[in-house]
């Protein structure tokens, strides 16, 4: 190594110096793994070359939303998140139980003086309507379907995150555009995709428009990829959020 | 207890499922991980996004390390591939929080002085292929061997990129480096 490769060592270790991995992220790797004995009977079945019909029972929850129309999906049990929609305390697998309370509760977090949030992380509280339930153990980059649906202005954004299967994991927040702060715009019934109109606001409902929703430290960034129209109206509608 | 065990015993503890395992595992490859992470994607934000994913992914996937085979140049290789991925997809314009935009690219560059500023910059301005072999031989010092046993690519292939990506830093820090050493051109070249 001359010293051209010691000169750039050691300034990649002086920058990697600057940065540390934060302390809770262990627990959300953890919360974000299968509880161990569906882990382990999913795999038992694999090796052994079972059919999808017994393998059904155990990977159940996630075939739910892939497989059940919106009708269907009413009269089926609650998926997870459901409950949290509707005030209830989260049904969490017994084994994951431990896990999951030790991971530190959900909170929004923006970069800025500690204690302080910045006026544009109030805006969007306020307007989503604390609490914002930020589940941090997910994993990040996870695609977002977005539903809206109603008639102005009762237009409803949902926001779900979604599991590796498809199926809506937690219900994240619901927003009601324009219900609290105004600083998102209402959208009109022409920018409503014609495809939504008049559609509850299921989460199984597929959308035409995909948005990553992407939260980490200090940033909220959302990209949003889809035809044409839906992409413009949720991008609208997600500015909002952000004045 | 675990953290006495070497990391094929704590494979085995973590495919039955043990918590400390997956924990004592997670201990010894996180700051390893980070860092690779950082000086790929440039951001402690994605590094942190990167570093979780990992993980999850090994974690979740470690049936696939073969019997005798060291766990870490199969996750490292995760931790490169998630980090490329974010690499080339930072080019995205994200709508940001104007309070928080800009603290996460300025604050490692606050800290190092001219010259190594310079050269984090030169590095994050690499095509992200070779910003991954770098990060591979100069931060977690890896032979070329064994990044090219990481990246599953022909060593010819390690080398060759390696050259290029000196080639291209040299270019990009020749003057500032001839600034403060004029002798040094000739005595590295």
């Amino acid at each position: 190594m001359d010293d051209f490769d010691a000169l750039i060592r050691a300034a990649l270790h002086r920058a990697a110096d600057q940065a540390q991995p934060p302390d809770d992220l262990l627990p959300r790797v953890l919360a974000s793994l299968p509880p161990p004995r569906r882990r382990a009977a999913r795999r038992a079945a694999v090796v052994a070359g079972l059919s999808l019909a017994t393998l059904l029972p155990l990977v159940r929850p996630a075939v739910v939303g892939l497989t059940q129309s919106a009708g269907a999906a009413q009269e089926a049990p609650p998926r997870p998140g459901a409950a949290q929609l509707a005030g209830a305390p989260p049904r969490t697998p017994p084994e994951n139980a431990a896990v999951r309370a030790a991971v530190p509760p959900p909170v929004l977090r923006f970069s800025g003086p500690p204690g302080v949030l910045p006026p544009a992380a109030r805006a969007a509280l306020a307007h989503a309507g604390a609490p914002w339930r930020i589940p941090r153990w997910l994993p990040p980059d996870r695609p977002v379907r977005v539903t809206l649906a109603g008639t102005p202005p009762a237009a409803v954004l949902a926001i779900a995150l979604e599991g590796r299967s498809g199926r809506p994991v937690v219900i994240q927040e619901r927003l009601r555009a324009g219900s609290t702060s105004g600083a998102a715009p209402e959208p009109s019934a022409a920018q409503v995709p014609e495809t939504l109109r008049g559609r509850p606001p299921l989460l199984e409902t597929w959308t035409p428009a995909t948005v990553t929703y992407r939260f980490r430290t200090g940033r909220l960034a959302i990209t949003v990829s889809g035809p044409a129209d839906a992409r413009d109206l949720v991008r609208r509608v997600v500015a909002g959020l952000v004045p | 207890m675990v953290g006495r065990l070497d990391d094929e015993e704590l494979l085995r503890r973590c495919r039955a499922g043990d918590q400390d395992g997956y924990a004592e595992l997670f201990r010894r490859y996180r700051d390893r991980a980070y860092r690779l992470a950082y000086v790929i994607t440039g951001d402690p934000g994605l590094s942190e996004d990167v570093t979780q994913e990992a993980f999850i992914q090994a974690f979740r996937r470690l049936e696939n390390v073969r019997p005798g085979s060291p766990f870490g140049p199969w996750f490292f290789a995760i931790v490169a591939h998630c980090a490329r991925r974010q690499g080339r997809a930072r080019r995205t314009p994200w709508l940001a929080l104007p309070a928080a935009e800009s603290l996460s690219d300025t604050r490692a560059a606050d800290a190092l002085d001219a010259v190594e500023s310079e050269v984090w910059r030169a590095v994050q301005d690499l095509p992200v292929d070779l910003r991954v072999l770098v990060a591979l031989r100069y931060v977690l010092d890896l032979t070329e061997a064994e990044a090219a046993h990481v990246l599953r690519l022909p060593l010819g292939t390690v080398k060759s990129r390696l050259h290029r990506a000196r080639r291209l830093l040299r270019q990009a820090l020749d003057p500032l480096v001839k600034e403060a050493d004029p002798a040094w051109t000739t005595s590295t070249r």
